[in-house]
């Protein structure tokens, strides 16, 4: 909302000791944030000075334009100036720009520098200026010809000095206009009086309200038009509805003072009816609409919902198509305007209007605030709807415009304004709360008194009176019932009132601290950092097309933003592989990225459940979906010359050391490794890590949502399947790993100290042989079986196994370091020998392995 | 061989081995004239041999002579060893010159998102003024959303157009707001509580540079008995000035949320420039960081808490626009793109 300070200083409080810097602070610190303040009307510069015209004279070379003696000083030469208005006479008082001056060019509003110069030949030494170019009204047509400040034979004419300065005189300064925008629970505010009286009470200052008299022009027996009666589908949708007929009107421009203050505010003029309702809407905070009683013909103006598939159009020229969501104004049956949000063409003012009716309502927010997003079409007066008008000062509104309409715009003489036709209600009761005082100490730690109560709350009208010892009585004004309610907003009020700063700042006693933060996710930052890899963000809403999507369990946006945005994400890796593949795009040649977050699957246990239950720790307890916390990584090598190579084994390395960091046991009585399928990875470079035995807790297992629907399995490590880097523009190989964060977290163990041998420990190297025939019958030769059984056979003084190397030729030759130590003595070689001896024997029995001599 | 004879051996030998240890210019050669003087095979070792066919009387004089010499001979071969030594390691370690200007041998570190730093601060600030981490539902009810937020059916914060709903139901959405968080924990844990929730909140908002249909923030919620106005002020206040690691000046300007009442929007002083004006404040020396308030009565009373025996406050600031803010990032769709470039900066 934009809000003139000269309107509010000169009709409500007034503010001219004060700077706009000011008041604008003043009104943010009372909860209306001014977010601009910009300056409206300061083009006028240099002498702009009252001077009279002494003679005329018929220009020698053109017909439209004359010549004049002005005199711009008592006792100087009087100034040749030409002038090309017509309204001229001699003996005028009229402002006059002198050289040097810059006015307001009246056809486009641009700045115009005055110079002494020669209009067809004939020298001008300044400017004659009309309203337009002085700033006042920014059209020509509010100030046709020159601006005459006193007639030839005016008894104000002894009142002006010549070559004083016009602006001084005009009150020609520049206007501030202050940008707030009130929160939307304060409609109230929404208007110069509401903000006014905000204003007055954070000043402490006086509120001053506009004097009118309506009586004056009321004729009861004034006729317009057909309508005798208004009426109400129903009082939900429309608690008041009032209508004034007004008698003899003259459409034509505003008068400057109504059209300066509205273009002050970015409102366009249209005539002066029209302004007038637009006036008193930014004035009071109540929209208006004025139709052309000629233009009617029902015999009842009324409000109602539109039938399914009705058309109207509105004034701004286009066809409307209407459902039952919207409400009417109707005149009879037929639609004549959207209730709140627009009126229609057909019943506009025009320039041959001459008897209006005037409409004043209040309408249901909701309503208003549906109909309006339904028809994509919001007004400044569906604004203040939705926000709440007060429905007890509708009626006021009507007659402060009728007033003006009546005063301003009449044909001759006065309008007359007609007896006003109603329906429904605008009567409010009394709001009364009970405020404790010791309510306000308890929450705001200030002590205030009743009387400063009454100082703080009167100035919004509010009515504080003595309750009980320590409780005041309050009485809510109309305008203010929707937003308070309760105690709270009474001290909500006081606290804002009285000033936040005067809160002294001080800390809480007490520690609540329950429970450690959990550190599994900063001890993988700092892992996978300390590996060269750096964490992404992904957008967790994804498109349909993303990879490994499982429909059955989507979470789907109803409303998404774009086709994008759809879906709620159910793996990581692709968000991932878009990142490499926009790096890859942008020349690295290195990526590695990972990224911890959430994936999202329709609950495959329940049914959604409903959250209304009104047992707390039952619906609290209730999800709606499966959010799985997972961590993701996905290393690149684009050059192929680097020391730093990335394959399938640098990422199982990076994973492996991830999990020792997160202190997840790796050993072969905790774990294992599977070949394994997961969607977008290569077939034959996919593992699986899986614990041996099922976890204590968490039975969710669904094989539909893939991999991790084996409530043992982990995690997995793979390269991204060829065909899916190649759809993405990745032409190197890609290798990614995805974990689930929850059961990762489930199994860290605590570190435990276990005793440390002094004995010597002994090492073997053992080359295990398979033959090509061997190796093409049996599928279970792998590093993780080969060890397994090592492990198994060489006794529990066995302590280590580790691979040394892996030679493929016909058939395969591994060989292994065996490193042996009991704790408690010291193994001869010969007890090792013949350890290693059973080692070999089982290696052959169950692989069919053989050694060489 | 005669006494005379061998005294003058023994001189000789003196002077002759005395030359050659200082004439060797090497530790093998050195070595050699050791070797030459006091091996099995050795001049000395020789002439003390021979000792044992001297006259008795002889031999106690002569033999001591000859360990005069021989001790001579020695100390003078390990001053020219220690000699020869050091000059041998200074000329092996001036061969190992290094040019220590040229660059070390690193395996590159990776990065920190911004938003988890800022994160990680924002949490550790709160653990340390004793808040535990809350974690709530993304997919969220309207009910966790906004009903329990005091926020009714009428409010336009409930407009359709702002919220994602989903398919899971009617009343299923993704929240639009971390606030949700300080319901859930309210309903299962009896107070009094501290707690923060960081998390990832959705609205519906078309992309440009200054809104993602995404982003997160972290909220946070203390109950108590008698809590005041007075410390939610001074615990955010606390909070800036440690986040910043600098004692800047807060200001509570009052606004408006349905959650709480009061309800304020802290300013902090201008980190920046300490309140004077800058680019970052757009010359106002204040920053808008974090909304606030004390917990309305009717989100307790719907929690299950008696707002007649407890009170609270709660906050909620958005990690986008602090990071925004604190690293002068110009453009939210950088958090989201994951180029290196820019997380390389952090
Ligand atoms: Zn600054």
């Amino acid at each position: 909302m934009k809000v003139s300070l000269d309107w509010l200083n000169s009709d409500y409080v007034d503010l001219s000791d004060l700077s706009h810097e000011q008041v604008a602070e003043k009104l943010t610190m009372g909860a209306f944030e001014v977010e601009e303040v910009t300056v409206h009307g300061s083009d006028l510069e240099g002498p702009v000075v009252v001077g009279e015209i002494l003679e005329i004279h018929q220009h020698p070379n053109a017909d439209k334009i004359r010549l004049t003696r002005t005199r711009v000083k008592a006792g100087d030469e009087p100034l040749d100036i030409v002038c090309g208005a017509q309204n001229i006479e001699v003996g005028q008082i009229i402002p006059v720009a002198l050289p040097g001056a810059k006015v307001v060019n009246r056809h486009d509003g641009s700045p115009l520098p005055i110079k002494a110069s020669a209009i067809r030949g004939v020298k001008s030494n300044g400017m004659l200026c009309s309203a337009a170019e002085l700033g006042i009204a920014c059209d020509d047509k509010f100030g046709e010809g020159i601006l005459v400040l006193a007639d030839k034979d005016s008894p104000k004419k002894s009142g002006f000095t010549l070559g004083a300065d016009a602006r001084e005189l005009l009150q020609i300064k520049p206007d501030h206009i202050m940008h707030v925008e009130p929160r939307s629970n304060r409609g109230d505010a929404l208007c110069v009086a509401g903000l006014a009286r905000e204003i007055a009470a954070l000043f402490n200052r006086p509120l001053k309200q506009p004097t009118w008299n309506l009586e004056q022009y009321e004729n009861k027996e004034a006729k317009v038009g057909t309508i005798y009666s208004v009426k109400l589908e129903n009082e939900e949708d429309c608690p008041f509805f009032s209508l004034i007929p007004i008698k003899g009107v003259k459409v034509g421009p505003s008068i400057p003072e109504i059209s300066k203050r509205l273009e002050a505010i970015g409102v366009r003029p249209v005539n002066n009816v029209v302004d007038i309702t637009n006036y008193v809407m930014h004035e009071l905070g109540q929209p208006l609409h004025a139709y052309d009683a000629a233009k009617l013909s029902g015999s009842s103006m009324g409000v109602r919902r539109a039938r399914a598939g009705e058309k109207l159009t509105t004034l701004d020229e286009k066809v409307r198509e209407l459902t039952p969501e919207v409400m009417l104004i109707v005149d009879d049956d037929t639609a004549i305007g959207v209730a709140g949000i627009m009126g229609g063409k057909d019943s506009e003012i025009s320039d041959s209007t001459t008897d209006i009716y005037l409409e004043a309502a209040c309408f249901s927010q909701a309503v208003v605030r549906r109909g309006s997003r339904l028809l994509g079409l919001s007004s400044d007066a569906s604004l203040r709807f939705e926000r709440r008008v007060d429905v007890a000062s509708v009626f006021h509104a009507a007659r402060r415009a009728a007033y003006l309409i009546a005063h301003y715009c009449g044909a001759s003489g006065p309008a007359q304004v007609g007896k006003a036709m109603m329906a429904g209600s605008d009567k409010v009761s009394d709001v009364f709360l009970t405020l404790r005082l010791s309510a306000v100490k308890r929450l705001l730690d200030i002590e205030v008194t009743a009387e400063r109560v009454r100082e703080l709350l009167s100035p919004l009208g509010f009515k504080v009176e003595a309750g009980e010892s320590g409780q005041l009585k309050i009485a809510v004004p109309s305008f203010r019932q929707a937003d308070v309610t309760r105690e709270i907003d009474l001290i909500e009020e006081i606290c804002r009132l009285n000033g936040y700063d005067a809160i002294a700042a001080t800390m809480p006693k007490g520690i609540v601290c329950r429970q450690a933060k959990d550190d599994t996710l900063v001890k993988a930052q700092g892992a996978l950092v300390g590996m060269g890899l750096s964490e992404a963000w992904c957008s967790s809403l994804v498109p349909a097309s993303e990879n490994g999507i499982n429909e059955d369990y989507l979470v789907q946006v109803l409303n998404p933003l774009s086709k994008d945005h759809q879906y709620l994400r159910q793996s990581l890796v692709p968000g991932l592989v878009h990142a490499l593949a926009h790096n890859l795009d942008r020349g690295q040649k290195k990526v590695a990225l990972f990224e911890s977050g959430r994936v999202y699957f329709k609950d495959w246990e329940e049914p959604a459940p409903d959250n209304k239950s009104d047992n707390r720790q039952e619906r609290s307890a209730k999800l709606f979906a499966k959010e799985i916390n997972r961590l993701a990584a996905i290393i690149c090598q684009a050059d192929k010359q680097s020391s730093e190579k990335a394959d399938f084994y640098t990422m199982k390395g990076v994973l492996e050391n991830l999990l020792s960091g997160l202190a997840i046991s790796l050993a072969a009585d905790k774990v294992n490794w599977q070949a394994a399928s997961v969607p977008g990875l290569h077939p034959f470079r996919c593992a699986a890590l899986a614990l041996n035995r099922p976890p204590k807790k968490g039975s969710d297992h669904s094989d539909k949502v893939g991999i991790f629907g084996n409530p043992m399995v982990l995690g997995y490590v793979g390269q991204i399947h060829p065909s899916y880097a190649h759809a993405m523009g990745i032409k190197e190989e890609a290798f990614v790993f995805e974990i689930d964060l929850d059961r990762i977290g489930a199994e860290r163990k605590a570190a435990k100290f276990s005793e440390i041998a002094n004995t010597p420990s002994m090492v073997r190297d053992l080359t295990i042989d398979f033959s090509k025939e061997v190796l093409e019958k049996q599928n279970d030769i792998n590093h993780q079986n080969i060890v397994r059984l090592i492990m198994r056979s060489g006794s529990k003084n066995l302590v280590d196994v580790q691979l040394v190397s892996v030679y493929q030729s016909e058939g395969a030759a591994h060989t292994y370091r065996l490193t042996f130590q009991n704790p408690s003595e010291t193994l001869t070689g010969e007890e090792v020998d013949n350890l290693v001896k059973e080692v070999k024997s089982q290696l052959t029995k169950q692989l069919n392995a053989s050694f060489r001599a | 061989m005669s006494t005379q004879d061998l005294e003058k051996n023994i001189a000789d030998l003196e002077s002759s081995a005395l030359s050659a240890i200082a004439k060797a210019d090497s530790l093998e050669n050195l070595e050699q004239v050791r070797l030459n003087l006091l091996g099995q095979k050795g001049e000395l070792t020789g002439i003390l041999r021979g000792l044992s066919a001297l006259d008795k009387s002889e031999r106690p004089r002569i033999g001591q002579l000859a360990n005069v010499v021989k001790v001579k001979i020695e100390e003078a071969h390990e001053a020219r060893k220690e000699a020869l030594f050091q000059s041998h390691i200074d000329s092996k370690l001036k061969a190992e010159a290094l040019d220590v200007t040229a660059p070390g041998r690193i395996r590159a570190l990776g990065h920190v998102h911004p938003l988890s730093q800022i994160r990680e601060e924002i949490l550790s600030v709160f653990y340390s003024m004793g808040f535990e981490v809350a974690d709530g539902p993304e997919i969220e009810s309207d009910y966790y959303n906004f009903d329990a937020l005091n926020t009714p059916a009428s409010h336009p914060a409930r407009d359709e157009q702002d919220t994602f709903y989903t398919n899971l139901g009617a009343n299923v959405l993704l929240r639009s707001q971390t606030s949700t968080v300080q319901i859930r924990v309210m309903e299962k844990n009896p107070p009094p509580l501290r707690i923060v929730a960081p998390g990832r909140v959705y609205r519906n908002e078309e992309v440009n540079a200054r809104k993602y249909p995404l982003f997160h923030q972290v909220e946070g919620l203390l109950i108590d008995k008698a809590v005041t106005f007075g410390q939610l002020k001074g615990t955010l206040t606390a909070f800036i000035q440690a986040l910043f690691k600098k004692p800047l000046k807060t200001r509570f300007r009052p606004d408006f949320f349905p959650f709480t009442e009061p309800s304020a929007e802290l300013d902090s002083q201008c980190p920046f420039c300490n309140g004077k004006g800058c680019k970052t404040c757009g010359g106002r020396g204040w920053l808008e960081l974090l909304g606030c308030g004390m917990v309305d009565p009717n989100v307790l009373k719907g929690a299950g808490i008696d707002p007649e025996e407890w009170s609270g406050f709660a906050f909620g600031m958005g990690l986008e626009r602090l990071a925004m803010l604190k690293y002068g990032v110009n453009d939210i769709r950088h958090f989201y793109t994951n180029d290196l470039r820019f997380l390389e900066q952090f």
